[in-house]
This record gives C-alpha cells, sequence and structure tokens, in this order.
C-alpha cells in the first residue's frame, strides 16, 4: 500500500476552496437538487467543507473555439509548454563545445524523444554534411589501420575503385608475366646464371675427360675417378699401373676437386645475383601493369592528399607483391567452370581492400540524426569482429565495424541514458569518447585480459558530435551524484514539463496536438465533444483540475483506442462516448487485481464498516498503483488508549511494515496531543495504532490525520461515523496537509459504499489543499450532485473531528478550558486523568515522547 | 610399341621408373609416370639402381667425395655409399607409393647393384615388350647419345619418357611434333591417349607440324589434314620453318605451354646430338617414340 503517492505532485499551498462566482451558482443549483439525508449530512458539517458537484470535476468547454472536429484544425508541430526544454536543446546544439552535451529530462511517455528528434532534424538540416571516413591497411603496422577522411560520397566510390583495381590486376599481373617479353627475358637471366654454372659443370667434366678422370654423381655429391675408355678403372687395373702414372691421376683427381669445390661455393652468389637480377625484372614488369590499373584511380582522388599518399604505398606493395597475383590455382584461372573473382573475398587481397567505415548516402543534406536504439558498448564505439581461421579467431581492418559514434558523427546521437548506463562498459566508452575527442575502437576484453584473440588498433578517429541523453530526473540525480565526470560532459539540461496550465492559449495548443495525433496515425477526426473529453482526461492525467497532462503518448494512445471504438460503432468521426468507452476500457483491461480486492470488501473478508458508529475506529484511504492504473480502497485504522507511560504505539513500525515517512505521521500526532492537551501535564498515555488487516508495506504520511481522527476518538470515546473515509497528513498544529491520488482514494470508497448501497450520508474527507487537484469520475460527480455521496475539504482536525462526530470540537475559552460536551474537552479530560494516576504512581514520564518508544527510549 | 598399344586401343604395359643412385629424380618425371600409367591402365615398376661403379670407388683410398653445395669433400666409403644408396633408396620408394596411392595403380619397386642401362634393359626383359622407359634425372644438353644407346640398348620398350632441367608443367595440351607422315599416325594417337587421361580438360591434343622449308610445312599439314579427315582430328599447328636450326622447333614446343611433348627421336624437334636448344624450352615432360 501507498500512502501520500503523489505527494510530489500536489501543491501544498493555501488554494481558496472557494469557486469561481460561475461555479458557486452551479454549486448552488447542485445542492438544491440533493435529498433530504444529505441535507442532513450537509447539516452537521462545519459551513463551507461539503463540496459541491461542480468542485469535483472540472469541464472544458471550447464553445468558443470555431471547429467542429479536428479535421479543421491544423496540427500541433512540436509541443506545447515545452519552451524551457527546448530552448536548452537548442542552447545546447548550438554550442560548439564538445562538453555541451544535453540530458533531457522529462517522463517516458511526454513526447520528448519526438519532439528533440524533430528539432534537431530541423537543425541538422543546415549543418554540414559530413565527410565518410575509411580505413585501410596500414602497410607499416598491419595491427593498426590508418583512417582516413574523405569528402561526402566519396568513400565507397574508394572502395569499389580498390576492388576495380584488384579485380583488373588478377586478370593483367598474371597476363604480364607470361607475356612473351616477360619470359624471354627471365630465360635469359636463367640462362645468364645457370647456364655458366652448367657451362662450368660441364666444363670441368671435359677437363676430366680429358685427362682420364670420370666425373660422376653420387647421391650425396660428386666424386671423380680414375677413367680407361670410358668406363671407371676398377681398383685392382688400377694398382697395376705403373707408380708415376698413378701419382699423376691422383695429382689430376686433387686438381680437379678442387676445381670443383671452387664451382660448387659460387653457386649461392650466383643464386643471388639470379634472385637480385629476376626481381628487378619482375618489378619492372609489375610496375607496367600497376601504374596502368592505377592510373584511373589515381586521377579520380589524387584530389585527396591523404589518398594520393594511401595509393603510393599501395602501388608500391603491388609491385612488391606481385606474385600474389600469380597463384593460379588460387585465382581460379585453371576451374572447369571460370569463377567471378570477388577480390574482397580472396585473403590474397584484402589487405588492398577499402572498409568504407561512413559512407554517406549520395542524397545526404545536412548533419546526421541518429537514434542508439541498443546502445551497447560495441553498437557505440564500432567494433572489430572476428572470424574463427584454424582454430583462432582473427581479425583485420575489413572487419572493423561502426558504431553509433561513428554513424553520427559530425550531428547529433541520441541515447536512452538508462539502457546506456545499463550497458556493461558503454557508458565509460562514450565519456571516453567524447573527453578525447576522439572515438577508438577497442575491444572491451582486452582491457581485462580475459580473451586471448588477435587484435587490432585501429587509428582513432576524430570525434564532432553533440550527444543528447534522455533519461527521467531520477537517472540524472543519480548521474549527478555519482558520477563527477556527468555534469563535465552534459552541461544543457532540457528538462521537459509533465504538465501544462488549463488556460485558453494551451488548451488550442492542446486541441491541436489532438489534432496531431489524429493526422499522424490517420485517425478519424475528433467533434468537440470528443476533444473537451480528452482535454478532461489529461487534466486528470495531470491529477490537476488546472492542469493539462503532458504525457502526449498517453494522450495519442487515448485518441488512438477511441478511434477503434469509434469504428466498431460505425462512426465517421470520434465522439465523446468514444472517449469514454476507451478510458473504461481500459480500466477494465487493468483492473483485474482492482476487482479482486472490491470482492474482499463485498464478502466480508476485508473488515471496512461504511455505516454506523464506532469509538476509536476509522477509515483510511490508500492507493495502488500497477503500471500506468492506480486506485484507491479504503483501510480499517483503530486506536487504543490506556494510562500508560508516554507513547504512542505504531504497530506497522514495530513489526517493520511502516515506512519513514509513516512513522514521522504518527510522531507528529504525539506533538499535537501534547501541543493541544498537555502543555501543564504529563501526557500519561499510552496508544496503540494499527491498519487492520494490513499485511503488506505502509508508507507516506497521508494517513496521519486519519490515525490522529481514531485517536482522539478513543480518548474521547466520542463515535465516529463509518460512512466516512479519511485522507490527509497533518502538521503538529493541526492543519490538514494535501496529499496525492485524491482522485483515486474518493474513487476507491465511493466504489465500496456503491457497491454496498449509497447511504447519502457517505462520503470523504480530503484535505482542502487538494480541491485543486479534484477531476474524479463522472459517476462520482452525479452521485455527489443528487446527494448520494459527499466529498468535505477540510483544513484543520477541528473541521474534521466535527463531520466525523457530528460533534463540536471544541475551543479553548478564557478559563483555558474546552467547553463542556465537545469533543476535546472529553479528551483532555481523560488525559487528565492518565497524568492524575500516573502522578499517583509515579511512573510517569512527560518526554517529548515517539511513536515506538517510550520517553526514556526504551522500546516495548 | 606404346604407339601401337595405343592405336589398337589395347590397354596394357608397364611403366618402369629408372631412378639411379647417382642423380636426383624429377618431381615431373613422376608426374609423367604416373599420367602414362593413368592414360594406358598400367602399373608401374620404381627401378632403383645402386651404380656399381660408385661402390667400386670406395676401394681407392684416394677418392674423396665433395657434397653438392661444395662446402665439404671427405673420403667416400663403403660404408658410407651403402648408408647413401639406402637412404636415396627410401626415399625414392616413399614417393613412388605416394603415387601409387594418388593414382590408385599399383606401384612395385625393384632394386638393383648394377650399371645403369644393364639394369634397365634386363627389368624391362623380364616385364615383356610394352614397357615405356621414365627416366628419374633430367636430360642435359649432351645427352642425346645417352638416350640414343637407351632406345638402342633397351629393346623392350616401346617409348622412353625424358625430363629437362626446366620441365615442371604436367598441365597443359599434349603435343604431338609431326615431322614426317610415316610416324604421324602413331604419335597422335598416343599424344591422343595421354590426353584422353584427364578427359581433354587441359587443352587436348595439338598436333605440331615441324619442317624445314614452307614447301615442305604445307605439304606435312595437307597430308596431315588428310589423314585425320575421316575422323576426329587434333588441333593443327604449323611450326615456322626450321632452315635445319633445331631451336626454331624447341621454341615452338615451349609456346605451346604444352603439357606433354610426344616426338620421335634422331628429328628436328630431339636431335641425336645437340639438346641443347629442348633442354632450355621443354617445359614439360617428353614422351619419345621407339
Amino acid at each position: 500500500m501507498i500512502f501520500g503517492l503523489g505527494k510530489k505532485k500536489a501543491k501544498q499551498g493555501s488554494d481558496s476552496v472557494e469557486a469561481p462566482e460561475a461555479e458557486k451558482s452551479k454549486a448552488k443549483s447542485d445542492e438544491d437538487k440533493k435529498p433530504s439525508k444529505a441535507a442532513k449530512s450537509q447539516a452537521d458539517a462545519p459551513a463551507g467543507t461539503a463540496l459541491g458537484a461542480s468542485r469535483l470535476r472540472r469541464k472544458a468547454d471550447l464553445s468558443g473555439f470555431e471547429f467542429e472536429t479536428t479535421a479543421e484544425i491544423e496540427p500541433l508541430h512540436g509541443l506545447i509548454g515545452q519552451d524551457r526544454a527546448l530552448g536548452a536543446l537548442q542552447f545546447g546544439a548550438g554550442m560548439p563545445e564538445s562538453d555541451y552535451n544535453i540530458f533531457v529530462l522529462g517522463s517516458d511517455s511526454c513526447g520528448k524523444t519526438a519532439a528533440v528528434r524533430q528539432t534537431l532534424e530541423e537543425l541538422a538540416k543546415s549543418g554540414a554534411t559530413p565527410d565518410d571516413w575509411v580505413y585501410v591497411h596500414n602497410f607499416e603496422d598491419a595491427n593498426a589501420p590508418n583512417a582516413m577522411q574523405l569528402p561526402a560520397g566519396r568513400g565507397k566510390a574508394l572502395a569499389k575503385a580498390m576492388t576495380d583495381v584488384i579485380d583488373e590486376l588478377t586478370s593483367t599481373l598474371p597476363a604480364a608475366f607470361e607475356s612473351e617479353d616477360y619470359l624471354s627475358r627471365a630465360r635469359a637471366l636463367e640462362a645468364e646464371h645457370s647456364g655458366s654454372h652448367e657451362a662450368r659443370l660441364q666444363a670441368l667434366s671435359d677437363k676430366a675427360e680429358e685427362r682420364g678422370i670420370a666425373f660422376l654423381r653420387t647421391p650425396m655429391g660428386f666424386t671423380f675417378a680414375p677413367m680407361l675408355e670410358g668406363k671407371v678403372v676398377k681398383p685392382e687395373a688400377f694398382e697395376a699401373m705403373p707408380p708415376s702414372m698413378q701419382a699423376e691421376v691422383r695429382q689430376n683427381i686433387e686438381a680437379l676437386q678442387q676445381e670443383l669445390e671452387t664451382i660448387l661455393l659460387e653457386v649461392p652468389r650466383l643464386e643471388k645475383s639470379k634472385r637480385k637480377h629476376l626481381r628487378l625484372l619482375n618489378e619492372e614488369v609489375a610496375q607496367y601493369a600497376v601504374n596502368s590499373a592505377l592510373e584511373e584511380i589515381i586521377t579520380d582522388f589524387g584530389d585527396i592528399e591523404e589518398v594520393g599518399q594511401y595509393l603510393e604505398k599501395v602501388r608500391a606493395d603491388l609491385v612488391a607483391n606481385a606474385s600474389l597475383f600469380l597463384d593460379e590455382e588460387a585465382s581460379g584461372a585453371t576451374s572447369i567452370v571460370p569463377q567471378t573473382i570477388d577480390s574482397s573475398r580472396d585473403p590474397r587481397f584484402r589487405r588492398y581492400m577499402v572498409n568504407a567505415l561512413i559512407a554517406q548516402p549520395a542524397n545526404r543534406r545536412g548533419a546526421p540524426v541518429v537514434e542508439a536504439v541498443n546502445p551497447t558498448y560495441g553498437n557505440i564505439i564500432g567494433r572489430s569482429e572476428h572470424l574463427a581461421h584454424m582454430g583462432a579467431l582473427v581479425t583485420d581492418f575489413l572487419l572493423i565495424k561502426p558504431g553509433a559514434l561513428h554513424t553520427a558523427n559530425g550531428g547529433y546521437l541520441l541515447i536512452d541514458a538508462r539502457k546506456l548506463v545499463s550497458a556493461p562498459f558503454a557508458w565509460d566508452a562514450l565519456k571516453r569518447a567524447l573527453q578525447t575527442g576522439h572515438v577508438q575502437i577497442e575491444h572491451p576484453a582486452e582491457s581485462t585480459g580475459l580473451v586471448a584473440t588477435q587484435s587490432i588498433d585501429p587509428e582513432p578517429i576524430p570525434l564532432n558530435i553533440k550527444v543528447v541523453l534522455f533519461g527521467d530526473r531520477e537517472l540524472y540525480a543519480l548521474l549527478s551524484r555519482a558520477d563527477p565526470e556527468f555534469q563535465e560532459l552534459f552541461k544543457v539540461q532540457a528538462d521537459f514539463e509533465d504538465t501544462v496550465d488549463w488556460d485558453d492559449e494551451n488548451l488550442r495548443g492542446y486541441t491541436a496536438m489532438i489534432a496531431a495525433v489524429s493526422a499522424k496515425h490517420e485517425l478519424a477526426p475528433l467533434n468537440r465533444e470528443a476533444v473537451e473529453a480528452v482535454i478532461e482526461q489529461g487534466s486528470r492525467l495531470a491529477s490537476d483540475r488546472d492542469k493539462l497532462s503532458l504525457e502526449v503518448s498517453r494522450i495519442a494512445d487515448l485518441v488512438r483506442e477511441a478511434n477503434y471504438w469509434a469504428q466498431k460503432a460505425e462512426r465517421q468521426t470520434i465522439a465523446r462516448e468514444d472517449i469514454q468507452r476507451a478510458i473504461a476500457e481500459h480500466i477494465q483491461r487493468g483492473d483485474r487485481i482492482r476487482d479482486l480486492d472490491r470482492e474482499t470488501f463485498e464478502r466480508g473478508i476485508v473488515m471496512v464498516d461504511t455505516e454506523g458508529e464506532k469509538v476509536g475506529q476509522i477509515n483510511g484511504l490508500s492507493v495502488l498503483q500497477l503500471g500506468d492504473f492506480m486506485f484507491g480502497r479504503p483501510s480499517r485504522i483503530t486506536a487504543r488508549v490506556r494510562f500508560g507511560p508516554g507513547r504512542v504505539v505504531d504497530i506497522e513500525r514495530e513489526v517493520k511494515l511502516g515506512g519513514p515517512l509513516h512513522s514521522k505521521g504518527v510522531m507528529i500526532l504525539w506533538g499535537y496531543l501534547a501541543g493541544t492537551f498537555a502543555k501543564d501535564k504529563p501526557l500519561a498515555l499510552s496508544a496503540s495504532l494499527v491498519f487492520e488487516q494490513s499485511y503488506g508495506g505502509v508508507d507516506g504520511d497521508s494517513a496521519s490525520s486519519t490515525e490522529l481522527y481514531a485517536l482522539l476518538s478513543a480518548l474521547s470515546g466520542v463515535a465516529i461515523k463509518q460512512g466516512f473515509a479519511v485522507t490527509g497528513s497533518v502538521n503538529q498544529l493541526g492543519e490538514v496537509q494535501a496529499i496525492g491520488g485524491v482522485n483515486e482514494k474518493i474513487e476507491g470508497f465511493f466504489d465500496i459504499c456503491k457497491a454496498r448501497g449509497l447511504t447519502g450520508e457517505q462520503g470523504v474527507l480530503i484535505p482542502k489543499a487538494n480541491v485543486q487537484h479534484l477531476m474524479l469520475r463522472e459517476d462520482v460527480v452525479e452521485a455527489v450532485a443528487e446527494g448520494q455521496f459527499n466529498v468535505h475539504a477540510v483544513a484543520t482536525i477541528e473541521e474534521g473531528i466535527e463531520i466525523l462526530t457530528g460533534k463540536p470540537a471544541g475551543i479553548r475559552g478564557a478559563d483555558g478550558k474546552f467547553p463542556k460536551d465537545t469533543v476535546f474537552a472529553k479528551v483532555e479530560d481523560t488525559l487528565a486523568t492518565f497524568a492524575r494516576r500516573a502522578k499517583e504512581a509515579g511512573s510517569f514520564d512527560d518526554g517529548p515522547g515517539a511513536a515506538g518508544q517510550s520517553a526514556k527510549g526504551a522500546t516495548s | 610399341m606404346i604407339g601401337h598399344v595405343a592405336s589398337a586401343h589395347e590397354a596394357s604395359g608397364r611403366v618402369v621408373l629408372r631412378l639411379t643412385s647417382g642423380a636426383g629424380a624429377a618431381d615431373a618425371a613422376f608426374e609423367a609416370a604416373a599420367r602414362i600409367a593413368e592414360a594406358f591402365q598400367s602399373e608401374i615398376e620404381g627401378l632403383f639402381v645402386e651404380e656399381r661403379q660408385l661402390v667400386d670407388l670406395t676401394a681407392y683410398g684416394f677418392v674423396k667425395e665433395t657434397s653438392l653445395t661444395g662446402m665439404m669433400t671427405r673420403p667416400i666409403s663403403a660404408t658410407e655409399i651403402e648408408r647413401e644408396f639406402r637412404s636415396a633408396c627410401h626415399g625414392m620408394r616413399k614417393r613412388l607409393e605416394r603415387l601409387g596411392r594418388q593414382i590408385e595403380t599399383r606401384v612395385i619397386t625393384t632394386i638393383t647393384r648394377d650399371d645403369p642401362l644393364p639394369a634397365l634393359a634386363r627389368t624391362c626383359a623380364a616385364a615383356g615388350p610394352w614397357n615405356v622407359v621414365v627416366l628419374g634425372e633430367p636430360f642435359r644438353a649432351r645427352s642425346g647419345v645417352l638416350l640414343g644407346e637407351i632406345l638402342a640398348s633397351v629393346r623392350d620398350a616401346t617409348g622412353l619418357v625424358t625430363v629437362g632441367p626446366k620441365s615442371m608443367r604436367t598441365k597443359g595440351p599434349v603435343v604431338a611434333a609431326i615431322e614426317n607422315t610415316d610416324r604421324m599416325g602413331g604419335l597422335v594417337r598416343t599424344a591422343e591417349r595421354l590426353a584422353s587421361a584427364d578427359g581433354g580438360r587441359n587443352g587436348g591434343v595439338i598436333a605440331l607440324l615441324i619442317a624445314d622449308d614452307f614447301h615442305h610445312l604445307s605439304w606435312l599439314e595437307t597430308q596431315a589434314r588428310l589423314a585425320f579427315s575421316g575422323g576426329p582430328a587434333p588441333q593443327f599447328f604449323a611450326a615456322p620453318p626450321t632452315r635445319g636450326e633445331p631451336g626454331v622447333a624447341a621454341e615452338a614446343i615451349r609456346q605451346l605451354k604444352a603439357g606433354f611433348v610426344v616426338a620421335q627421336f634422331g628429328g628436328m624437334a630431339v636431335p641425336y646430338d645437340d639438346l641443347s636448344p629442348l633442354s632450355a624450352a621443354l617445359e614439360c615432360p617428353l614422351f619419345l617414340l621407339r
């Protein structure tokens, strides 16, 4: 249960409950209609507390507006009543400094996102179209891809042109290396080098042969042996030769072997020389093909200095690595079915591709306005994706994907703040980008060292962006408090109003807004009465008869649902009954819990009296909220008193079901009792207060006046009329203060009474300050008008207790005493009796008192 | 002869791949052996010849072996040469077995210690007349004599396959080098059979017509077209008149980027004496029909 819900919205002022003259006369007329029971109830009440039907709901009257349906009204462009927020937005967007980012505050349904987007898109039209950004291979460091900036629309063209260059080279480079010119020159080189080597070996062989020595190959090298008539001499034959001949053969073999060693040792040098010359030849041939392929792209992009430098590096790399293009198997040149070469998919050529990270559409004019729908780290900062290769995850510059910061660079980025701070690493990454003025793509896991994959370190891209965060006030406060950098980076807050004053100017705006909803969603037009009904619902949503809710999406939902019911009823225009039907159906769809709750009252499971009188028992009111549906329900509150050590036991607090605000309210009671009845004597009272059949938490102080009435009844022994329910907080002086959810609370009690049968003596006491918030359901208003139900606005406890008991509260006279037979006189008598007994017992304590605590601080 | 086998559409014969202990074997020779075996559905016999004279040399105390890099020279011993034989033989056996698995052909390995030529002649004689000899080591400029000796000594072989120092390509059209009408039929049929091994995907058969002068060339072309007019004909390509220069025919062969060349031994394409133009130009295996 939530007591005091909506307190923030409630105005705690001294608004007069006096109705305007016109309403006064109507109220009088309404009151004239009341039957005798109502008249009796009114008679018991202090003058002016009973509210006439006209005070319970404000009716919209657009009779002064010249239209029959919304089709005749110019739809609203933008929002009404948001000048402050939109001014802040314009200011933030116009500030060139990077730390003047914008935080848009407001309720979820106030239409702020659409309004901000519309405003920024208007501003963006006159902004400069941002440049394209591409990532290219870094030929010096492959793990640190380079970022290049190109005029808008040329990034994709560069990527396409590079693909074309590679496609062309896959044909022209192999052709160049298969040309007769190249082959003949290569053969000449080959012949020059290996020929000389071969020739020298052949010459050595010939020389050996001349000397009668055989030059032979062994499995591992070469050898020489004595030879005769073309055949190797058998050892035994050699031994038979004269020693001088043998010596000569040995010398010859020795000399030939030395010569052989010299020839063979020169092979590496010859090979090196051959490779060098072949490389120069290859470069010369490749240069020709590469220059030809690059000619067009250099002409097209040579005006961009950075691209020109990049193309020079590409040229050098292509020439040095022309062999990449000569692998026939990989290129598919020998395939049975010739295949189209997709250069970007061929791993050999990826380094020459261009990743057009940010490529502005050709028709883009102005700055981008981008909304990050799912603001995860990767979606904000960008990411480098990975491919599985041989069991490892690898990446390169072509796998870099842009984030929202990239796509919105040069313009505006819209992010839901709650989603952003909920996404791991995303908030810190955004701040880092704004602080450094660069967007740096890095894998978040790298910093933690949890993932061991190949990573790249792309060159950061300069950031020129205005970030617009959307959130509620709670989140704004939280971020301001918890993150010192937040205020540094988001210096502009665009605070959207929740409500707007109900005046003629805003009514016109509201009507135009309704027309805009109808036009945007292509709905049937609304007639005047339907618009009036929407306006009244707007006021109800604002919980204030002098305000109109700016929850645009809820208003739009209402109109769209009404359109549905109008179509069902085969009406061409949306009428008041369609609006009412939509409201009723919306409530009906969401009020299952309320129905179950009502049933517990009807079946007597939850005990609440709506007739008769009881001492120390009263009906309090609370509000339950389920989603956007709120409803009120009564609760029985009872008070018991006895002589005691001076304490009020708040049973809710004792069992830890009471929240701090509730406890505060109970403590205030003590102050009121002590100040009013025990200025000169000890307050020897022991009292207990409880919300009967309450099994959930209780918070808020909107029941404090109710509890005080119960306590006064218990102390005085004067019964309280159970046909009343009460809401309102109280201060130590006995003034009844405004609370929230007043409409739901009244309707909640009304529904219970209605189910049991309205008697005309039933009603609700509300704080006087809440009269301005009354926008009750029409059936409640009708019941009041017919005298079947009552709503009293009270300013003080004295007024309230008189209505509840039908007896005067009592005003202390010149003798310092309350008049006899007044409620307060009886209270004072009881307290005096307690004090006397305590004095007799010598055990009282007249400390300040506290709910749930004795004066000495001991808890029971 | 294998040409006869091809002409008669017979499917038999054996490929004898001769590998000597004294020289490194070229990859192209292995691939050539495989292609012929596939084309003629024959088995492959790897003949590893441990050269007897290298063993004999170990008896010389002063004979030394210089490594291929020239960095090391050491006395040659019987133990060392035996070890080198075993090592080389083991490596070649592995290559052969791998080759057999790839083309799903039976492979036999024979090791013999002898002089290379008699060893080859004896092995071919043992296997019957329908052998094709594939030489593992590339031929050199002066290998013409050796090729002639093999063709003369090894009677039980219908052809001889050899590779040049630059022979690395085995994919491409099969070129039949035709220099006269007598051998034309056998050469073309053999080329067609070789081309059929891969379904003709590498370019089919090109009949390269080689003659001294235009007149002879024109006559040869006419005869060739007449000879094949009744059925599927190869693609004809006329080489420039050679004017007695062997380099012209070699260059024409190179320009066709052949995967295999079929030729007769002793003509202008493959002369008896100087093979240097062909060794510089030949980029694929060469099939010499007897």
